[in-house]
């Protein structure tokens, strides 16, 4: 294994400072956003030609930057600005699918706690679809912070926010895995590794407060690495400051980050005590945090329990009902209503890639079994690595595949390193001719970083769909949030809506109203119904004092991944009853655009 | 703490952040962004770093890193502060804090020694890496002004018209049709007042995005008003159709 010594590369000539092959990765990745945002223009003028063009686009941003992070020439900080022009150029691919406004569940959610800040200039509002968010504001106090001060819209305010996060991440990445490592080349190919989690591309990239929280935590745990090494005690107290100062702002910005940064910490002080013994180990640092997001659930943020309890119990009691025999395993490659559309040839990459993903950690545990077993935090990394493959199987598991999936953006820190570990071990072997391993190296890291994708996001979903279209020279908005703007402005924010999934969330954003939807209190059951109004309805509708309904017959419009854009052909419908039901002498009926109907309900209470 | 150490410049940049914030509209986004938003994304972050550290223990990519991260959290506590306070999060409020957490920071920074004198960076390109580096601006504005024009919708895509009908206060209500057809498009609609056919309007010739509404005197005490919309091309399709049964919502309605 090398080590920062022996990969020692011209870093300076006549006291200028040369940028190596930087410039050309940059290119490279520009002629990436640049495809990213051909193949999103052809698909949402309903051209076919963007999945290939997308392809393109990808390796453009990420085989270049593999094949310069596997050489031994680029210095340090060549390394680090290009793992971060890699994870800024994917991250303007998410931008350019959407660059109109957020069209993700979550970033519409947060985007509601983002405008409430701005209106209101107080944190800690109310959110009537997830109303946990507002406990946790970190990621929209920075975003209302960047609008104020910038005098820019709430919407670039994310975004600029969410660039500056990937920003963080991939630094935090290469000088985590560098320090732990002590190989440049196994630190910049481990956090261009990174980058193929699934969820990284598109899921990790939206408006939402993990997306700040887990960059976060990794400064935190770079700055334990950091203080463990200090040369002295002042420079080891000011390391702990940093590292509890922002591990603190996790607390406040993300649940399951908080609670994953702790039980790491704890994990690493008994790894510690085992190999080394208990002096050194984080313990002091370790307790503070976990005092301090036990402190923040039970005086802040007291229901989080009740809604992370049915997402972790839901997902046992599906893995027992599956390994029973109770209940189906999930469609794989496929979108949220279950059906299978991802072409065969993505399927195959993706378990190509994951294969190829195993046998490179199965190389990175083999070098960490012989060489670094006694350094507990990288035994902690390879354990997360092996955690992550064990996750794989629950994929198949309906109710446990988000739960496996979103772990897997913690575990992924240690596969990245794992990986990166067993690439620089195979680089350094002599067996293949050495002027091959870069260019095999981003072949492999493409591969896996294509398999991510493919099975992190639905292929239907990956590329633009038209939100806003171009006719007669005026621009057209689509018919969901052409009814909830409606509402907003005709109706006002005292209204209180009851809609489908997808639907709800753009009345809260651009209706600016409260709106309820899902299964608690059960709006579906209330919108799916094709019985007469029950007295249960009534109730729910008094009790919630929703005062208007707004039926969408469209099954797109339950969907909070594709429900947001224009019908291209005839949209599937769902029953007509469902909706008819509300027809009544008591209800007026206010907005009709066909499928869509915004009823007015106050007299049913 | 003088200007020509980082420290100083972070200080005065602070407080530039601060005016420009003060002084600027809105409107002027695109200069005041690049100056204002170092104070929330950078400056208290690299004025703490200076504080705690000696320029000498950290390189490069390690004060870029803690720089931007630790001024986010600053924000975050700035927010938390405010708000525990009482003070309304506005634009002074905050970049006030945020600049008092700098400038205290750099006072602290400069009087432990950490200041830096400051250097320009010597970086040195070769006409071909200049090359790279413009063409590679070509192609990011080129991704950016495609990604952000809206585009002709695609081919099958659905057009959706709304016809809507609210109450205005004792017996009159408002008809509007938002004309979201990607053509120009010809309506009629027809009010009915209690039970009986009312006025009728049209055609109504409505471009792309265009909308159409009318006030209308229904009588007091009607019980029921409705219209019904229908495309001048298909008149006996009807498109859309909405009732005040109740007048129980909206401005100006009556209580349940």
């Amino acid at each position: 294994m090398s080590t920062v010594a022996a990969e020692r590369p011209p870093q300076r000539a006549g006291g200028e400072r040369r940028v190596g092959a930087l410039a050309w990765i940059v290119l490279a990745a520009a002629a990436g956003v640049a495809a990213a945002s051909a193949a999103d223009a052809l698909s949402r003028t309903g051209h076919s030609g963007g999945s290939e063009v997308f392809w393109l686009a990808v390796a453009l941003i990420v085989a270049p930057a593999a094949y310069r992070l596997a050489g031994r020439r680029a210095s340090s900080a060549e390394r680090a600005a290009i793992v971060v022009v890699a994870g800024l150029a994917l991250y303007a691919v998410k931008i350019l699918r959407d660059p109109f406004g957020f069209t993700y569940a979550d970033e519409l959610v947060h985007f509601h706690n983002l405008q409430a800040i701005l209106g209101s200039g107080s944190l800690f509002g109310s959110n009537s679809i997830l109303p946990i968010t507002p406990r946790y504001p970190g990621l929209e106090a920075v975003a209302a912070a960047i609008a104020r001060a910038g005098g820019i819209s709430p919407f670039a305010a994310g975004v600029t926010l969410i660039a500056v996060a990937r920003i963080v991440i991939m630094l935090a990445l290469y000088l985590l895995y560098e320090a732990v490592s002590g190989s440049r080349r196994a630190a910049g190919l481990g956090a261009l590794v990174y980058t193929a989690t699934p969820t990284f591309l598109f899921f990790s990239a939206e408006f939402s407060y993990e997306s700040l929280a887990l960059p976060l935590a990794t400064v935190a745990v770079y700055a334990l690495v950091r203080w463990r090494r200090a040369p002295d005690a002042g420079t080891g107290r000011a390391w702990a400051a940093v590292a509890l100062a922002i591990a603190a702002a996790v607390v406040v910005t993300h649940h399951v980050t908080a609670y994953a940064l702790v039980a790491f910490l704890l994990v690493y002080c008994l790894l510690h005590w085992k190999l080394r013994g208990r002096r050194g180990a984080p313990w002091a640092i370790a307790g503070v945090v976990a005092v301090l997001a036990a402190g923040w659930l039970a005086f802040a943020a007291a229901g989080t329990v009740g809604y992370l309890r049915p997402v972790f119990t839901g997902a046992i009691d599906k893995v027992i009902q599956t390994l029973n025999g109770e209940a189906a395993t999930r469609v794989l490659f496929a979108n949220q209503g279950g059906a299978e559309q991802t072409p065969l040839a993505e399927q195959l990459v993706a378990v190509l890639g994951i294969l190829v993903l195993g046998l490179a950690v199965l190389a990175g545990l083999r070098v960490v079994w012989r060489g670094r077993r006694r350094n507990p935090l990288m035994l902690l990394l390879a354990a997360a690595a092996v955690a992550y493959m064990c996750t794989l199987p629950l994929r198949l598991i309906p109710a446990a595949w988000e739960t496996a999936s979103r772990a897997g953006e913690f575990l992924f820190i240690g596969v990245g390193l794992t990986v990166s570990l067993g690439i620089v071990w195979l680089l350094e072997r002599r067996a293949v001719e050495r002027r091959a391993h870069p260019v095999l190296v981003a072949l492999i890291v493409a591969l896996v970083f294509g398999s991510g994708v493919i099975a992190g996001w639905p292929s239907s979903e990956r590329l633009a769909q038209p939100v806003r279209v171009d006719a007669g020279g005026r621009t057209l908005s689509s018919p969901e949030y052409a009814a909830a703007t409606w509402s907003g402005q005709a109706l006002g924010p005292s209204a209180v809506v009851a809609a489908e999934d997808a639907d709800a969330r753009l009345f809260i954003d651009y209706g600016h109203q409260t709106a309820f939807t899902g299964i608690n209190p059960n709006i579906d059951l209330v919108l799916s119904s094709t019985q007469t109004l029950q007295p249960w309805e009534r109730q729910l509708l008094r009790r919630y004092r929703i005062t208007l309904v707004e039926t969408d017959l469209r099954d797109v419009s339950s969907d909070i991944i594709a429900g947001y854009f224009f019908d291209v052909g005839k949209p599937s419908l769902m029953a007509a009853a469902s909706a008819d039901k509300f027809d009544l002498r008591d209800v007026d009926r206010i907005y009709d655009s066909g499928n869509l109907v915004i009823y007015g309900v106050r007299r049913l209470w | 703490m003088r200007a020509r150490t980082d420290l100083g410049l972070v200080a005065v940049l602070a407080l530039v952040a601060c005016l420009v914030s003060a002084q600027l509209p809105t409107h002027l986004a695109l200069v005041r962004a690049p100056i204002a938003l170092p104070l929330v994304l950078a400056l208290p972050g690299y004025a703490i770093v200076a504080a705690l550290f000696r320029p000498s223990q950290l390189r490069g990519v390690e004060i870029v890193l803690l720089s931007i991260a630790l001024s986010v959290v600053a924000t975050v506590f700035a927010a938390l502060l405010l708000a525990a306070l009482g003070v309304r999060l506005t634009t002074a409020a905050w970049l006030d804090t945020l600049a008092a957490v700098t400038l205290v920071a750099a006072v602290r920074g400069t009087a432990r020694g950490h200041a830096r004198t400051l250097r320009l960076p010597r970086v040195r390109l070769s006409a071909a890496e200049v090359l790279a580096l413009g063409g590679a601006l070509v192609l990011l504005s080129g991704a950016g002004v495609l990604g952000l024009t809206p585009l002709a919708a695609p081919k099958g895509a659905q057009g959706t018209t709304a016809l809507t009908i609210l109450p205005l206060g004792e017996g009159v209500v408002e008809l509007g049709v938002i004309s979201d057809e990607l053509h120009v498009t010809s309506y009629r609609v027809t009010l009915t007042v209690a039970g009986k056919r009312g006025p009728r309007f049209g055609p109504i010739i409505l471009a792309p995005g265009a909308r159409w509404s009318r006030v209308v005197s229904v009588g007091l005490g009607t019980p029921l008003v409705a219209a019904t919309l229908s495309q001048a091309a298909r008149p006996s399709a009807t498109y859309a159709s909405v009732a005040l049964r109740c007048w129980c919502t909206g401005p100006g309605a009556p209580p349940a």
